[in-house]
């Protein structure tokens, strides 16, 4: 088995755009020390994939900044390893990709040159860490044409992505895709996870780009999955699509639930990998009170801090008391601040005695740099 | 021949035995140290901060773990094309090949990589050191006055000065006496095992000194007493600043503990002299609803659902509920079980603490630092005293 990865950084920018203002989807920060990206390209790596390419549009700086040339995912590699891929910009055509089919288009030549016999295709907002290399020697075993990774979830219709709903017959074939926003229910959900031939791939993308098509899903897919066999692999474990602002402050909470940290990252063989930042440890005063809270690195706690999710060097002061929030990177609060429901982007300075309050349901969002 | 100015040379191969149980498997400088770090990242982040980017690590004494640690010294920025860092072990020859006999004969033996990058300067570390310091200013010093060789030094109470190398050195800071150890030290400059030699002042002492059959091949024994015997330039550069030897169990628990408190003596979150390290991909460390973490310093991939205080800990540790941890140092992978309570203690990695054991006193009535070595497991309810070493499973 050998697999090319193609990962979609920018795809669903749409659903946060606080997060995705001066960043792709891709890198937005996750879980203390994590960017989104991270546990799709660990995922990849540790199924034993050795070229990725990822896939950009806009705002990239902050993910090549990340990535780089993929060292910390043992993908700097001088066959294959992490390949950015920005938009190819064309004499003819210099507008920006504007779907997923008009982006692989971008890439056709490197699936053509590729020697790798399948293609793995994946977003960025979806939080799972599964073995990856089982569903692709399913995939194989089962002759189909394209497998589709999926989920068994309830939703309740406050998602700001398009969903892409399943149905399934009893052997596990895909027999209708519909695609639309707001779904609620239990449903079958795509986690847009695509394993394919390359072959097969580059056969459809053709035929797609002659027919002038511009989805994949609705216009070559789901009309045709009569002929087109696509097989469902379905994803037990933990699962968390970043799909509203809502959807990434509970995805961070989430975190704080034993049994989920285990299945992320208790996996011996399955480690998630990220940039590397020679934090010293984190550091708790004579004061520090912290409950039911994820710490990374590089913090001082001089104070109180309850289900909250602190980044890398994050500063609380003394009778401060931080409560259901996620701070990023390098957020300092000062003395006697009280947060509640907030979530504060990278380097955000909270001064002495402020007192500031989301809800559960609309946290409250502090952009990069600000002053407060 | 490119040339580089200045090529490190650092002396990893000893074996530390006054740490007895943390070195038995390990060479000192892989020791760990600070919750996060290793000895030896503090010399080789040292190097890098202060420009120098070929170091030669002299290995002998159980080197796997470090060899492992080091691999192509990518987190220390020192994967380079030309120079970099180099894992230097003794070698065979054609005409034969021995274990490195002294500190000085590993550095005769290796006169060869030194010569591949043609330096002027050669800065002799030792990994036994928990420090940040500024070579560049002291090879600056030392070209000023245009020495032979310049030790480092630093100031220690004259209580503690015969607990050390001394050097004796007029206005000028020039050296003219060493006294290993004095009874009554007349100086209180203590050697922090840093030199820089001139390269070719260094070269002929060590070839002499080979050649001495009564030599026992030691920097402090032979090199520097022969090269003040011959009047040579030997200045004594003064350094202020955090350093420790963490050479003995007591002061490798007391340089830990120098990361807590208010204003830590130690501080490693400087982001102009970053300490670098390997990293292991773990998630952040949790701390559950009735945890109690006070006046500790953690690292990731911890658990803790207990106390902790006055403590440092490594990573991927879990404290259970109504555990207890305090003025200890705990190393990677250990597990506290429920109601166990570690007291005053060092705790290398992989221990595994079964629940309402106990281990150390607290430190008012300890009468010492209980230490359990790595992978040891203690039993139930079992007790470890304080001050007692455990080197094997306890029922």
């Amino acid at each position: 088995m050998s697999a090319i990865g193609i990962i979609f950084s920018n795809i669903h920018d749409h659903t946060v755009p606080e997060l995705t203002r001066g960043r792709t989807m891709a890198s937005i920060p996750f879980g203390g020390r994590y960017r989104l990206i991270d546990f799709v390209l660990s995922t990849m790596v540790n199924a034993g994939l050795e070229t990725i390419g990822v896939i950009t549009k806009t705002n990239y700086q902050s993910l090549m900044n990340h990535i780089g040339r993929g060292k910390d995912w043992d993908l700097d590699r001088k066959t294959g390893g992490l390949m950015v891929l920005p938009p190819f910009g064309h004499q003819d055509n210099n507008r920006l990709y504007t779907n997923r089919l008009e982006a692989l288009k971008g890439v056709l030549g490197i699936l053509r040159k590729s020697n790798e016999e399948y293609v793995v295709m994946a977003d960025c907002d979806i939080i799972a860490n599964f073995d990856l290399a089982s569903a692709i020697q399913k995939h194989i075993e089962s002759n189909a044409d394209l497998t589709v990774i999926y989920k068994k979830a309830t939703l309740c219709g406050d998602s700001k992505r398009t969903n892409k709903i399943l149905r399934l017959d009893d052997s596990g074939r895909v027999r209708d895709i519909a695609m639309y926003q707001g779904a609620h229910g239990e449903v079958n959900l795509s986690m847009d996870i695509w394993i394919v031939g390359r072959t097969y791939l580059l056969g459809i993308l053709e035929d797609a780009i002659a027919h002038g098509y511009s989805s994949l899903t609705r216009e070559v897919l789901a009309p045709n999955l009569d002929t087109i066999y696509v097989q469902g692999y379905e994803h037990t474990g933990y699962y968390c699509c970043v799909d509203s602002m809502k959807a990434y402050m509970e995805g961070n909470l989430k975190l704080l639930d034993r049994m989920v940290r285990r299945e992320l990252f208790d996996t011996e063989d399955r480690p998630i990998f990220t940039k590397v930042k020679d934090s010293p440890p984190t550091k708790y005063g004579s004061e520090a009170s912290v409950k039911n809270s994820m710490v990374a690195d590089g913090c001082i706690v001089e104070g109180t801090v309850e289900n909250s999710v602190l980044f890398r060097g994050v500063k609380i002061g003394r009778n401060t008391i931080v409560r259901n929030s996620v701070l990023m990177q390098d957020t300092i609060t000062g003395d006697n601040v009280s947060l509640n429901y907030i979530v504060t982007d990278k380097r955000v300075v909270i001064k002495d005695a402020r007192v500031l309050s989301g809800h559960a349901t609309h946290p409250f969002f502090i952009n990069k740099d600000s002053l407060i | 021949m490119r040339k580089k100015q200045c090529v490190a040379m650092l002396l990893a191969g000893g074996q530390g035995s006054r740490l007895y149980a943390l070195t038995s498997k390990v060479a000192k400088p892989a020791v760990y140290f600070g919750s996060k770090y290793r000895i030896i990242d503090f010399p080789l982040s040292n190097c890098i901060n202060s420009g120098i980017d070929t170091v030669g690590v002299l290995t002998q004494y159980q080197p796997l773990e470090l060899n492992d640690y080091i691999g192509n010294g990518e987190p220390w920025d020192l994967d380079r094309t030309y120079g970099g860092v180099h894992i230097l072990p003794p070698y065979q020859r054609s005409r034969g090949g021995d274990w490195y006999k002294g500190t000085a004969n590993a550095i005769y033996q290796n006169i060869g990589f030194i010569e591949r990058y043609d330096p002027d300067y050669v800065l002799i570390l030792s990994g036994d050191h928990i420090y940040k310091m500024d070579y560049s200013k002291m090879l600056e010093f030392h070209k000023q006055k245009q020495a032979d060789c310049t030790i480092a030094v630093i100031q220690v109470s004259l209580k503690e000065a015969s607990r050390f190398g001394i050097m004796n050195a007029d206005e000028e800071e020039r050296i003219y006496e060493f006294e290993e150890k004095p009874p009554k030290p007349k100086s209180t400059k203590a050697s922090m095992g840093v030199y820089i030699f001139s390269k070719d002042a260094l070269f002929q002492y060590l070839k002499s000194d080979e050649e001495d059959k009564k030599s026992v091949k030691d920097f402090g024994k032979n090199i520097i007493p022969a090269m003040l015997n011959d009047g040579k330039r030997l200045f004594a550069y003064e350094f202020s600043g955090y350093w420790k030897d963490v050479g003995t169990i007591t002061s490798l628990w007391e340089a830990n503990m120098d990361l807590l408190g208010e204003r830590p003596v130690l501080e490693l979150g400087d982001p102009n002299w970053k300490i670098y390290y390997r990293h292991k991909p773990e998630n952040p460390h949790y701390v559950g609803l009735e945890a109690k973490v006070r006046n500790s310093v953690l690292a990731e991939g911890c658990e803790i659902y207990g106390t902790v205080e006055n403590s440092v800990l490594f990573s991927n540790i879990i404290v259970e509920k109504g555990a207890v941890i305090r003025d200890s140092v705990i190393m990677s992978n250990c597990s506290v079980r429920a109601g166990a309570r570690i007291e005053y203690a060092i705790l290398d990695s992989n221990v595994a603490v079964g629940e309402n054991a106990r281990i150390g006193e607290s430190i008012q009535d300890a009468t010492g630092i209980a230490v359990v070595a790595s992978g040891v497991a203690i039993g139930e309810k079992t007790v470890v005293e304080s001050g007692k070493m455990v080197t094997e499973d306890v029922k």
